[in-house]
Parts: structure tokens; sequence; C-alpha cells
């Protein structure tokens, strides 16, 4: 391993540790009360006091937020696939997706319990409403970026519509669609927490919200972190499955040093 | 002041000029004292509904500003959502649960926040049910599933009305609901009670078609519950620093206070200039709830407006330990409510 690689390994870790560093130090040395910001390692400890419950409530909103982000990408990519295969099928739907990726899902939240009930369910569908719109634009982005030249001449050489979307629509969406699963993922735990902040027994947001009534603090504070881990660890995940799918789509070197 | 803000090269000329500005400035502050107002930052316990009048018709009135004071008043989730924000002085007063405030001070013993005024004599605490969905008593409960807001002011006395009333606790599901949908889950009868201030469930239930002799409501203090309610506190270091702009506060509130129990109807306009999608007579009615339940009881017609009486809240700080563990102690009850702001008795006679 070269010396610049090492400093890339090693940045996430310093960087993070450098922040955690100055914001300890920054709440000891101005004497902010814990109730206002606490500092790390009070948080630390709110970690280790109520583990059971963080551990618990963690996989709760995991499970929901990857329920509804799967349901986003199958629902995604289907109708990415079909706004970017027909002129009228995207003239149709683009206008009302637009208008319903403007709702704030927040306000959703209060109806989607109203049908459902508490828990579970409403926590899904909000983590699968927010998250599909990005995923479906750039699909039907991916699409509608095709060459036309290329188009041309695969028409030229007697390949129908079907094999070209399949054969090259599809695999040069990847890169768009495999991006889309970064910015889908964070805003499925953005859905997940929101409705569990207003209608459920359990999750992290309904933690933070019994923490908060309870004056808790560094508890907040701990959830808080709790959904940043798992939202880190998630959008890890989707990278990888992004360079080993379609490493090849990128060749840039731009901020390789 | 004014000459230390110029940054500039100090020629004599700017001297001059800077100190004739300053001098001028601090004339005209001195001449009138209106010009000099005192900007308080207000939180209350919720939305902009009836119960706010006396708050809103004192800003509408000028009696703060007749008191030099700039008071701007924000909404809240709840009456303990107050508290996170005066405690760090992102607000300098606000008005919420002063149960809570027993609570919080016991949890964070480093913010000295004290209640300087009691807004609801008589809590508005309670459990509101229906009778088509089995429950007309606080044992009907059990078996049922109650909803209840987490950061709700009526369900943190939920472990004293379960005390008071000897239901088994075990037997009830708490279902965590959110203010949005609180009422509507009873309307449609997914849970069969819900907690809230009875002003705020009772008339939202009402308002959504629920028929009026199908609503119970279990006011908590009818029950055992004997605690005081919502009152306005202060910032520790506000009320240290500018102890006659909360005194000044108070007494303005008073007269909001007054002007409110005597004219409701008029009142109430104040709160509809700020809240676009509630209408007159719900507001109204629920402005007379509070009065007559809440507001203006039998010890605020003997004692006036704001004031606590020591003995009342030192019981009710035992009947918190009941069901509360004080980890730093049971606080007095001097330490909780402060008496100093309070303007003189006279001037706090209910009318």
């Amino acid at each position: 391993m070269t010396r610049g690689e090492l400093q890339v390994r090693l940045a996430p870790w310093l960087y993070t540790a450098v922040l955690l560093l100055v914001w300890e130090a920054a709440v000891r040395l101005f004497g902010i009360p814990v109730f206002f910001l606490p500092p790390p390692t009070v948080i630390a400890q709110a970690f280790v006091d109520f583990w059971g419950p963080i551990y618990r409530n963690s996989l709760f909103t995991l499970s929901t937020t990857l329920i509804g982000f799967g349901m986003a990408v199958g629902f995604g990519l289907l109708l990415g696939l079909m706004v970017g295969w027909s002129r009228s099928i995207y003239a149709g739907v683009y206008p009302m997706m637009i208008g319903f990726n403007a709702i704030p899902k927040v306000a959703v939240v209060p109806i989607l319990v109203l049908w459902f009930g508490i828990g579970f369910i409403p926590a899904v569908l909000t983590a699968f409403l927010i998250s599909f719109f990005p995923i479906v634009v750039n699909v039907a982005t991916g699409l509608a970026t095709m060459e036309p030249e290329l188009e041309d001449v695969l028409k030229a050489l007697g390949a129908s519509k079907l094999d070209i979307m399949r054969k090259v629509g599809i695999p040069r969406t990847l890169p768009y669609f495999f991006g889309s699963l970064k910015v889908a993922i964070t805003l499925a735990f953005v859905g997940s927490v929101i409705s569990e902040s207003i209608a459920s027994n359990n999750g992290i947001g309904n933690l933070m919200l019994q923490a908060q009534a309870q004056f808790k603090v560094p508890l907040i504070f701990a959830g808080l972190v709790a959904l940043a881990v798992e939202g880190i660890v998630m959008y890890w995940l989707m990278a990888i499955l992004e360079s080993s799918t379609t490493g090849w789509a990128q060749r840039s070197g731009f901020a390789r040093t | 002041m004014q000459e230390g803000q110029f940054k500039m090269r100090s020629t004599p000329r700017t001297t001059a000029l800077a100190a004739t500005v300053g001098l001028v400035l601090a004339a005209a502050c001195f001449d009138s004292p209106v010009l000099a107002q005192q900007p308080i930052k207000f939180s209350l316990d919720w939305k902009f509904e009836g119960p706010a009048a006396p708050f809103t018709v004192a800003i509408d009135k000028g009696f703060f500003k007749a008191e030099g004071l700039d008071v701007t008043i924000d909404t809240a989730p709840g009456s303990l959502e107050p508290l996170n924000r005066v405690a760090p002085g992102t607000y300098d007063m606000g008005i919420g649960d002063i149960n809570s405030l027993i609570k919080f001070r016991d949890a964070n013993p480093g913010a000295p926040i004290r209640a300087v005024f009691m807004f609801y004599n008589k809590p508005a605490f309670s459990v509101v049910a229906r009778k088509s969905l089995g429950v007309t008593k606080p044992k009907d409960l059990e078996g049922k599933k109650l909803g209840a807001p987490a950061a709700d002011g009526a369900y943190a006395q939920w472990p004293i009305f379960v005390e008071a009333n000897g239901i088994d606790a075990s037997k009830v599901t708490i279902e965590n609901i959110g203010f949005p949908v609180r009422e509507p889950m009873l309307q449609k009868g997914e849970v069969a009670a819900i907690c809230g201030f009875s002003f705020s469930s009772f008339i939202n239930l009402k308002s959504m078609g629920v028929p009026a002799d199908d609503i119970v409501v279990m006011l908590m203090a009818d029950y055992g519950v004997n605690l005081y309610g919502n009152a306005v506190f202060v910032n520790p270091r506000f009320a240290a620093d500018k102890p006659e702009a909360v005194k000044r506060f108070l007494r303005a509130l008073v007269k909001g206070m007054k002007e409110t129990v005597s004219t409701p109807e008029t009142a109430v306009d104040s709160v509809l200039r700020r809240n676009d999608v509630v209408t007159k007579p719900v507001e109204l009615e629920r402005l007379r709830m509070a009065i007559k339940d809440n507001i203006l009881t039998a010890e605020v017609k003997a004692d006036g407006y704001g004031g606590v009486n020591m003995d009342r809240l030192a019981k009710a700080i035992d009947q918190i330990a009941l069901t509360y563990q004080f980890k730093n102690g049971k606080p007095k009850p001097a330490d909780i409510f402060d008496v100093s702001f309070l303007p003189p008795a006279a001037e706090r006679k209910a009318n």
C-alpha cells in the first residue's frame, strides 16, 4: 500500500476523530449544559446504559427501512424503465410523480396511520414513498441519455426495440440506478423515522420521542448516532454493490489524488 | 457602546462624529423608554388555540408594550417541549407542565429553571374515552388500548392516575401516537381512550363529529390526581439578569387574563388572527371550557391569578414521588415556584 492509499484509508477515521475531539473540547471549554449539547463521552455512556433498547429499536428501524427500500427499488426500477421506454408514459406519469414527490411525507403519515394503524406498515410505506422517486428519475435519465446514433446503428442492424432495451438500454442505465440507490437508502431512513416518531411503539424515532419526554437528551443523541451509523453502513453497502456491478463505468481519475 | 462598533481609522473627525451619534442615540434612549423595549422570546405549550388568548390578547392590546416589553410568542408541540427550550435559554420564558418541570429539575440539577406564574390552577390533564367503546371509568381501561403522545403533559401524569385509581397498568396497552393522529384514532375506534388536555381532546372530537354524549372526559384532577397544571417559567439566567422584565411580563399577563376572562368572545379574536385554520365558535368554546374548568377555580377566585398554595404544591410533589424516583431528593416547593416575581395580590384579584 502506498502512502497515498494509506491516507485515503485512514481519512474517514481521522476526520471523525477530529470532529469528536473538537466537539468534546468545545462542550467542556464553554461549559455547555448536557441538556443543550451533550459531549461525545456522555453520549457513549448513554449507549452503554441503554444498549438493549437502542439495539432493539435500531433493528426495528432497519427492518422497516429495508423493506420500504426494497419496495422502492422494485417499483422505481419498473416505473423508471416504463417511463424511459415510452414517451407517452413519460408525459403521462411524470407530472403526477413530481407532484407526489413534492408532498411533505410528514403530512402523509397521519393518513397512512388512519388507513393501516400504527407501527410497522406506515413506517415501511413512508420509507417506500420517500425513496422511490430518485430511483425512477435516475433510471429514466439513464435511458433518455442513450446516444441516438447507437440506437440508429442497432436498428439498422435489425435489432428490435426490446433488443436495444435489453442489450444496451438497461446496462447503460445501471450506473445511474446504483448511484440512485445511495441517495434512496438514506432517504428511506428519514421516511421510517418520520413515521415512527408520529405513531409507533418501536423504532429509533419512537425511542428518541420517549427520551425527549423524559428529558434524556444524551439518549436522543445516542439515537441519532445509531441512525447515522446505520445510514453509513447501508450507504457503504450500496457503494460496494455499485462498484462491484458497474465498476466498468467509473473510469475517471479526477479525485484520485 | 456605539463608538466601539466603528472600526475605521480614528481620525479626529470620525471620532467626533461617532461621539455625536452616540450621544444623540443615548439621549434618545433616556428621553423615551419606549425605544428601549426589552425583547422577550416566549414559548407557548401548544398551538394558537382558544386557551392561548391571555397571551395573544396581551400583545394585541399593547399590555406588554406598555410595560416596555417586546414579546414574541411561538407555538410548541405539547407541554413538555417548552422546558427543553427555556432551560438552555433558546427562549427566555415559556409555559408548560409544572410537574414535568419538577422532574426536569431533578434530571438536570444544573438548570434551576423555576415556575413564576400558575396558569391552569386545576390541570386539564385527562383521559378521554368513548362510552360506545366500553370505557366510562378508569378501571374500564384494563384490556383496552390507550393512545398517548410521548410528549404529552397529560400522559406524563399517567402513572399517578394509575396509582390513584387502582388500575392494573399491565393490562392497558399504551399506543404511542403523535398529536396529529390522536383524536382521529379515537374517532375511528382504533384506541378506546386517549391521554390529552380536556379542552383539546373533547372539543376536537366533538368538532370531528363524535356525539358529545358519547365522549367521556375523565379529568385526572377529579380522579385523585392532585397536581397543579401548566405554569409560566423563566430561564434562570434571564430571571437573574432581568428580574424587572419578568415582573413586568407577569403584570401584563394578569391584564391579559382579566381581559380574556371578562370578554372571552373578543379576546379569542387575537388567537384567530394568528391561526388561519381554526374557527371562532370552536375556539371560543374551548377557551370557555378552559376558563371554567382550569383557570377560574375556587382557589383563584379567593387568591387571585397566578399564585400557588405552597401546601398544595408540597402535596403535589409528594404525589409525584409516589411514582417517580427523585435522584437528588424531593425538591422544596419554594425552590420550584418563585413567588417573588408576582404582582401584589390586590392586582391579581380575579374579576
